[in-house]
Parts: structure tokens; C-alpha cells; sequence
């Protein structure tokens, strides 16, 4: 039983490896080889890691440094507050039915039409984009956080109460470990985000970061540029991926069939 | 012999979409020190509203409530209450959630540690201490449960149908375990069913409400001996006759329209 598992793990991976080598080929194939395509158009996996072996060797530190700090600084600053702010229109419902209609408005517009407001505000530097991610952030914790809390069966905060539980007690004890999946999965859906609004931000005006540098090689019709920023962008959205499954699976031992 | 419960001309009205809704109406009923009472009374009749007026976590529209002597006014510490659901915490094991309210009291960790051991032991739990709920059985479920109450040591006891979801046979296992710890640590029992059979077995004496709005409608006091096994008390002559007198007055509450 075991064994046949790890076996379909192995046979799984082998798999994707060979799919990720097939994809390589045929586009180096047929951009390189055949010259189907020709590479200024859809460049070709050789001179993208040419591409990136250079920028390793010069200032892609930097640039990625820049990315990786605006998107945990604006996801972390996001996650708290949407949880704070979850937490309380979740036990206050009048606070939530009176505040509705203007988070739903405020959800409902697209983060891109805030950030020339924000750049207006904050400049070109970091604090723009953390920002902006903050605004795309808070609201997946919030809906997640409130949808957390709501879920609570009136039962338990009786149990809480006679057991002389404070509202101190009842938060630590009962609300925030039963919000824990949920908060769990918002930060799983807003992480990706994260990253992206750090990238769009700095794709709109910045003058370092992974996104600065694709508009960069962009505005140069510099394809292969444009391919090895996405290259890392895509190794970057697979490392927090994994990284937060492993967590998952720490945090949440006591649940059934994990 | 000193009252543990005193209840006196409660009555408990609900508001609902601009209506009144009456529960209760004029309750009158005390409780002895170390007695077991059993209530029972047609299912939605407001016995469960009864027992949250009790044990403080609702305040009734007029009368009063007396634990030990003092009225209730907010959830009461001398009050254990003990739910229809175990509602044990997922993410806590056995003994982690036997220790929840003493951690809420601030006991220190180690002193909670022994506290929840002896009452897990003394229901016959030892070992499971670090499972968590969904590894273990309903029966056991709720027995932690009950350890959650008991470490506390409450003089009152409140149970709101503890039994109710689980399967008979554990349920008559659970009443004679239940009556066991009665006897030795000597607590004030206020049990809730909607079962007559379970009502008579465990209990002294079994309080009828009527419908709703519950009023008390008749006390039986149960002359069986206190140790009693559950299981065979049923088929006693004294169990049967108590048993078809009672079943008149709830049908005549069921029924009587």
C-alpha cells in the first residue's frame, strides 16, 4: 500500500519532468532549430538562460530583493489587518450589516485604477506598491476571516461563557483557532496575489524590481528579457506555493485525513 | 436540607420579528444539595431555555434564580453545564480540552495537567488522553466532556440531553457511569431529557413541564435505590407503574392540543 503510493509519486514527478522538457524542446526547436518562429518574436529557452545567467551575474539580487520585500511587507501588513478587521465585523453583526454595501463597492474595484492614485500619494519607491497589495490583500482575509467566525455554532461561545471564558479567552481559545483554515485558505489565494500587485505596480512606475525590469525589456522589445522576468516569476509562484502547503500541513496535524 | 437550586416565579418571554414569544411561565422549583432531579417535558417546550436561566448565560423577563444561596446574575462558576453536542475543540486533544476551562481560571500548567489526568483516569479514559476528538468514539466524546465539567468541580451539575446522540446501549452504559460519579463525588444533578425512560432511571425525583409556555406541571419522586444499575431497573414493577403514570400526563401534553 505504502509502496505503490511512493511508486505513483515518482511516476508523477517523472511526468512532469518530462512534460516541462517536452515544452523546452519543441519551443527551442522551433525557434532555434527549424527557425519556425524566429526568436525575436518568442525568443527560446537557450537565450533565456543565457539571459538569466547574466542577470545572476549582475543586479538581478537586487531587483528581486525589491519584489520580495514589497510583497511581503504589503501581503503581512494585509493579512493582519484583514484578519483584526474580520474578527470584529464577524462578532459584531451590526458593525458588518451597516458596513456591507461599502466593502463590497470598495472589493468590487479593480486594484489597477487605485494605483495611479497611489503613486500620486506614495511615489515611485516601495510604499506604492505595498499599498496597493495591502488593498488587494486585506479583503480575501476579511471575507475569509468573517466567513470563519460565522461558522462558529452559537453552542460553543455558551460553552465558552460557562466555562467564565472573557471575550479575551473566547478570542484566543475559540475564535482564532476555528478561523485558523480559513485565514489559511485566504493567505493561500492572496500570496499569488501579492506577488502580482507587486509586479504590476512596479510595471506602472518604479525604477527597480522584477516588474521594472519586464517593463524594461519590454519597452526594448526585448522578448527574451520578457521571458527570463517570467521565468522567475513562475519559480517564485511554485517556492510560496510548496512553502505554504508544508505549513499547512504543520499548523493543521489535528485535522482528519491530513 | 440546603437548597442548590432555587428557582422562583420565573418566566422567560422571547421577542421574535415584533412578536412575543412565551417560554416559560411562573416556574417554581428547588433543588436539594447532592439530589439528582431529572426534567422532562414535550421536545421545544423551553427546558434547554431553563437550564441557560440557570446557569446564568441568560437573564429570565422576570423572577429569579438562586445557586448555593446566591442569585444567579451572569454565568456562574458554581454551575457546570454539559451540552446536547460534546463540543469538544477539534485542534485540542483529550486532555487539552478537559483543560480549558481550567486554563480559562488560571491554573498553572502543571496543576491543570494533574487535575485533568485524575478525572480522566477516574472515567476510566487513561490512554486516550492525546487523541484528538475525531479519533474517538461518541460515547467518549462525551465522557471527556463531562471531565471538562467535572475538573472544575462545580456544585451544581446541568445537563441538557448529554445523552441524546448516542446510541442506546452506550447511553445506559453512560447512565450508570454517570450515577457512579454521582454517588462519589457527591454533586447536585439538574438532568434534561426528552426520554421518560432515561428521566426515571437515573433520577430522585422527575419534574414534568407542560408545553409551551413550560410550567411545572407534576414532581414524581422515584423510589428506587440509589445504586441502581440502569440496565435492570427497567423491568422492575415500581419502574413500569411510575413509568405509564407519567407517560399520561406527557401525552396528555403531547396530545391535548
Amino acid at each position: 500500500m505504502q509502496w505503490s503510493i511512493a511508486k505513483e509519486k515518482v511516476a508523477i514527478n517523472t511526468s512532469r519532468i518530462m512534460v516541462l522538457l517536452g515544452v523546452i524542446v519543441f519551443w527551442e526547436a522551433v525557434s532555434e532549430i527549424f527557425g519556425l518562429v524566429h526568436p525575436v518574436w518568442i525568443s527560446s529557452p537557450s537565450r533565456i538562460a543565457k539571459r538569466l545567467i547574466e542577470w545572476i551575474a549582475g543586479d538581478l539580487a537586487r531587483h528581486l530583493a525589491i519584489t520580495l520585500w514589497e510583497t511581503i511587507l504589503g501581503f503581512s501588513i494585509g493579512v493582519l489587518l484583514g484578519i483584526a478587521l474580520g474578527l470584529i465585523l464577524g462578532l459584531y453583526k451590526r458593525a458588518l450589516a451597516i458596513l456591507d454595501p461599502y466593502i463590497m463597492a470598495l472589493n468590487s474595484l479593480p486594484r489597477i485604477v487605485l494605483a495611479p492614485l497611489f503613486i500620486l500619494w506614495f511615489g515611485i519607491g516601495i510604499t506604492s506598491k505595498v499599498v496597493l497589495i495591502i488593498t488587494m490583500v486585506l479583503f480575501v482575509l476579511l471575507y475569509n476571516t468573517i466567513a470563519g467566525v460565522r461558522s462558529i455554532d452559537q453552542a460553543y461561545f455558551n460553552l465558552m461563557l460557562s466555562l467564565g471564558a472573557s471575550l479575551r479567552h473566547i478570542m484566543i481559545k475559540l475564535v482564532l483557532p476555528w478561523c485558523v483554515p480559513y485565514i489559511f485558505a485566504g493567505i493561500k489565494l492572496s500570496i499569488g496575489m501579492a506577488l502580482v500587485g507587486a509586479v504590476v505596480g512596479e510595471f506602472l512606475a518604479s525604477n527597480a524590481g522584477l516588474g521594472y525590469l519586464i517593463a524594461w525589456s519590454s519597452s526594448m522589445f526585448d522578448t527574451t528579457g520578457v521571458f527570463a522576468g517570467i521565468v522567475i516569476l513562475m519559480i517564485l509562484a511554485i517556492a510560496i506555493d510548496q512553502g505554504m502547503k508544508l505549513l499547512e500541513r504543520k499548523v493543521q496535524r489535528w485535522r482528519p485525513g491530513t | 436540607m440546603r437548597k442548590a437550586v432555587m428557582v422562583k416565579n420565573l418566566t422567560k418571554v422571547f421577542y421574535k420579528s415584533g412578536q412575543e414569544i412565551p417560554v416559560l411561565r411562573n416556574i417554581n422549583l428547588s433543588v436539594n444539595e447532592g439530589e439528582f432531579v431529572s426534567i422532562i417535558g414535550p421536545s421545544g417546550c423551553g427546558k434547554s431555555t431553563l437550564l441557560n436561566i440557570i446557569s446564568g448565560l441568560l437573564k429570565p423577563t422576570s423572577g429569579e434564580v438562586f445557586v448555593s444561596g446566591e442569585r444567579v446574575n451572569g454565568p456562574c462558576t458554581k454551575v457546570g453545564y454539559m451540552f446536547q453536542s460534546d463540543l469538544l475543540l477539534p485542534w485540542r486533544t483529550a486532555i487539552a480540552n478537559v483543560e480549558l476551562g481550567l486554563e480559562i481560571r488560571g491554573v498553572s500548567k502543571e496543576e491543570r495537567r494533574k487535575m485533568a489526568e485524575a478525572v480522566i483516569k477516574s472515567m476510566g479514559l487513561s490512554g486516550f488522553e492525546h487523541f484528538y476528538p475525531h479519533e474517538l468514539s461518541g460515547g467518549m466524546r462525551q465522557r471527556i466532556a463531562l471531565a471538562r465539567t467535572l475538573v472544575l468541580n462545580p456544585t451544581v451539575l446541568l445537563m441538557d440531553e448529554p445523552f441524546g446522540a448516542l446510541d442506546a446501549q452506550t447511553r445506559t452504559l453512560l447512565g450508570n457511569e454517570l450515577l457512579r460519579l454521582w454517588r462519589k463525588y457527591n454533586k447536585t444533578i439538574i438532568f434534561v431529557t426528552h426520554d421518560l425512560s432515561e428521566a426515571i432511571s437515573l433520577a430522585q425525583r422527575v419534574i414534568v413541564l407542560s408545553k409551551r409556555p413550560a410550567t411545572v406541571k407534576a414532581e414524581y419522586r422515584v423510589d428506587l435505590p440509589e445504586s441502581r444499575d440502569v440496565t435492570k431497573i427497567v423491568k422492575e414493577d415500581s419502574f413500569l407503574k411510575l413509568y405509564s403514570t407519567i407517560w399520561r400526563d406527557l401525552t396528555e401534553e403531547i396530545g391535548g392540543g
